[in-house]
C-alpha cells in the first residue's frame, strides 16, 4: 500500500449530520449538481446501518465517499483495538472510502467514544513517535491509508507547531495529510503566532489529500485573548478563506475540499460546495 | 508494531493522563496535580490554564449535565443549585466518578455507570441529608427508578396471600417527580437556580412507578390517583386493606396484567 499513489478524482465535498442529515444530504445534492463530487460520512465503527445508507445515497448521486470515523483513537492512551480497526476497515470498504480521516485526537477513553469531550493531541515532541506507531499499526490492520489532521484547540497544550508535528508523524508512519484550516487559524492565533509561518514551506504537501473549512466563532475575553472556535452552522470567515487561498496553492495532490457544515441550510451548504469548486477547480485543471 | 522510545511514551501518555484529569477538575485540584507531576510534564501542562481552559472546563460540565439532568431531573437541579459549577467539578474529581465502571462500547458519558458515580457521590458527602425533604423525596424516587429496590412483602387478605409479581420494587413518591424537575427549570428560567429550589412547592400528586424485570427488561407501569389509591394497599402494609379488595377492578386488572401474585395458603 502506497499512501501517495492516489488516483483518484478531485472535487469539493460536504457532510451533514451522520444520524439526521440524510434530508439535507440529498437536497445539497440537488442544489450543488455536478459542483459536489464527494461526500463526507462521520460515524463510529459498528454504525453498518449508516454505512451502507450513506454508501447507497453516493451510488445513487454519483458522489464519491470520503470516511471520518469518529472512535478511531489514533493518540489516545487506550491500546489500540484490533477488532474496532477491522470494523472501520470494513465500515471504509462498505464505503468505498479511499482513506479514512481522522483528527489526531483522543477519541477514545477506557473504550467509551468522546464524541462531545475529545481530547487534542498535545503539541510535544513525544507525541511525534508514539502517535506515528499507532498510525503505522491503524494502517496495517485497515489495509487502507489514514489521513491525518490537525485538531481543534481550545487551550495550549505544548508549544509545538501542529504542522511541524504532523509533517514529523507523517513523514514516520508514511501517511497522508488534511489540513483543517478553521483548526489551523483557531490555534496560530491562541498560540499568539503569525497566521503563515516560514516552516509551513517545509511541510511535505504532497501528502495533503483532503482540506476541511467550517464556520468559526470568535470568542474574545477580556484580556484580549481570543478563542477561535468551529461554527459548523455558519459560512467560512473571510479570514479563514484568506489562509486557505494562500496555503494550499502547495497543495498539489489536494483531492477534496470539504465544508464542514452540519446545520446550514440545504441552500447555505449548496453554495458554500459551489463556492469552493469555482474556487478550486482552476488549480486542479491546471495540476 | 514497532515499540515507542519508552521514555518519551511514558511522558506523553502522563500529559494525556494528566490533561484529561485537568479539564475536569477545581482549581485546587489543578494544582495538587500539577505538583504530584515531574518536572517536564508540569512545565508543559502549568501553561495550560487561564480562560480557554475555563471555557473547556464549562463545555466538560454541560456534557455531565446533559446526561444527569436527563436522569435525575430533581437531583440534578437541586446538586447544582446548591452547589454550583465548582460543585459539578468536585464530583468530576471525586473517587466516585473517576473510578466508575467503564462501559466500553459506549458514547462518554454513559448514563449507567455516570448516575451510579453521581448517588455514590452524595452518599459519600452526605449531601442528601442536607437537603430539603421533598428534594431527598425526589432523589428516593429517581435512585428506585434507576436502580432497583427490594420487592415489598406480600399481605395476607381473606386466606389468600398477595404480592407483586416476582423482582418487582415501587418507586413512588407523594408528588410528580418529572414534572417538579420540568417545573424547576422553567422557574430557573427566571430566577436563580438556588430560588427556584427554595421558592417552588411541590403540589400533592402521589405517583408510583411498578418496576417489573421481565427479559432482561424492566417493564415500568405508571400509577397515579384514585387507581393507585386503590391499590397502594398491595405493597405498603401501613394501608388498611379496603372492603372487597380482592374483586375490585383495579385490583383485577393488575392481576391480569401480571403485576401481582396471589397464592391460597
Amino acid at each position: 500500500m502506497n499512501p501517495l499513489d492516489i488516483s483518484t478524482v478531485r472535487g469539493a465535498s460536504y457532510s451533514c449530520d451522520a444520524a439526521k442529515g440524510l434530508d439535507v444530504a440529498e437536497a445539497v445534492a440537488d442544489r450543488a449538481g455536478t459542483a459536489a463530487t464527494w461526500y463526507s460520512v462521520g460515524i463510529l465503527n459498528h454504525q453498518q446501518d449508516l454505512a451502507l445508507l450513506f454508501a447507497e445515497f453516493c451510488r445513487r448521486r454519483q458522489l464519491r465517499a470520503l470516511f471520518h470515523p469518529v472512535d478511531l483513537d489514533i493518540c489516545g492512551t487506550d491500546p489500540l483495538d484490533d477488532d474496532q480497526l477491522r470494523e472501520l476497515g470494513a465500515r471504509a470498504a462498505e464505503l468505498d472510502a479511499p482513506w479514512l480521516n481522522i483528527d489526531l485526537a483522543m477519541w477514545c477513553r477506557h473504550g467509551e467514544a468522546l464524541l462531545e469531550a475529545m481530547l487534542p493531541m498535545p503539541l510535544v515532541a513525544e507525541a511525534v513517535a508514539y502517535t506515528a506507531d499507532r498510525v503505522k499499526h491503524a494502517q496495517d490492520v485497515l489495509q487502507r491509508p489514514l489521513t491525518i489532521e490537525n485538531p481543534p484547540y481550545l487551550f495550549k497544550v505544548g508549544d509545538g507547531d501542529v504542522l511541524q508535528l504532523m509533517h514529523e508523524i507523517a513523514a514516520r508512519a508514511d501517511c497522508l495529510m488534511t489540513i483543517d484550516v478553521g483548526h489551523l487559524y483557531g490555534l496560530r492565533r491562541l498560540q499568539g503566532r503569525a497566521l503563515i509561518q516560514p516552516s509551513d514551506d517545509d511541510l511535505d504537501w504532497d501528502r495533503v489529500v483532503e482540506v476541511h473549512l467550517s464556520g468559526t466563532y470568535d470568542r474574545r475575553f477580556p484580556d484580549e485573548l481570543v478563542v477561535v472556535d468551529d461554527k459548523h452552522d455558519w459560512p467560512v470567515q473571510p479570514p479563514v478563506w484568506d489562509l486557505a487561498m494562500a496555503l494550499l496553492p502547495r497543495a498539489t495532490n489536494l483531492r477534496a475540499v470539504l465544508a464542514e457544515a452540519e446545520g446550514l441550510s440545504p441552500d447555505e451548504l449548496a453554495a458554500s460546495v459551489i463556492r469552493f469548486a469555482d474556487a478550486f477547480r482552476p488549480w486542479w485543471e491546471r495540476s | 508494531m514497532t515499540a515507542p522510545d519508552a521514555s518519551g511514551a511514558v511522558r506523553y501518555v502522563r500529559i494525556c493522563n494528566a490533561l484529561w484529569d485537568m479539564l475536569s477538575c477545581t482549581s485546587e485540584g489543578r494544582q495538587r496535580m500539577l505538583e504530584a507531576l515531574p518536572p517536564y510534564e508540569r512545565a508543559v501542562l502549568s501553561e495550560t490554564a487561564g480562560p480557554s481552559v475555563e471555557l473547556e472546563l464549562a463545555r466538560r460540565r454541560k456534557t455531565m449535565s446533559t446526561v444527569l439532568l436527563r436522569v435525575f431531573p430533581v437531583t440534578y437541579f437541586a446538586f447544582v443549585a446548591r452547589e454550583g459549577a465548582d460543585g459539578v467539578l468536585r464530583l468530576l474529581e471525586s473517587r466516585a466518578w473517576r473510578g466508575r465502571r467503564p462501559q466500553p462500547g459506549s458514547s462518554f458519558p454513559p448514563a449507567a455507570s455516570t448516575s451510579e458515580a453521581f448517588v455514590q457521590y452524595l452518599d459519600a458527602i452526605g449531601w442528601p441529608a442536607r437537603q430539603y425533604h421533598w428534594v431527598r423525596e425526589a432523589l428516593a424516587f429517581e435512585r428506585a427508578y434507576l436502580f432497583g429496590g427490594p420487592t415489598p412483602p406480600g399481605r395476607r387478605i381473606d386466606g389468600v396471600t398477595v404480592r407483586l409479581a416476582e423482582s418487582t420494587w415501587v418507586a413512588e413518591a407523594s408528588f410528580d417527580v418529572p414534572a417538579m424537575g420540568q417545573a424547576l427549570l422553567e422557574q430557573g428560567r427566571f430566577d436563580p437556580w438556588e430560588d427556584a429550589l427554595a421558592l417552588l412547592k411541590p403540589p400533592p400528586a402521589p405517583r408510583a412507578v411498578l418496576c417489573v424485570p421481565r427479559a432482561g427488561q424492566i417493564r415500568r407501569v405508571r400509577l397515579s390517583g384514585p387507581t393507585l389509591s386503590a391499590l397502594r394497599w398491595v405493597w405498603d402494609d401501613a394501608i388498611a386493606v379496603p372492603q372487597g379488595a380482592l374483586a375490585s377492578p383495579g385490583f383485577l386488572r393488575m392481576r391480569g396484567a401480571g403485576l401481582v401474585q396471589t397464592a391460597a395458603p
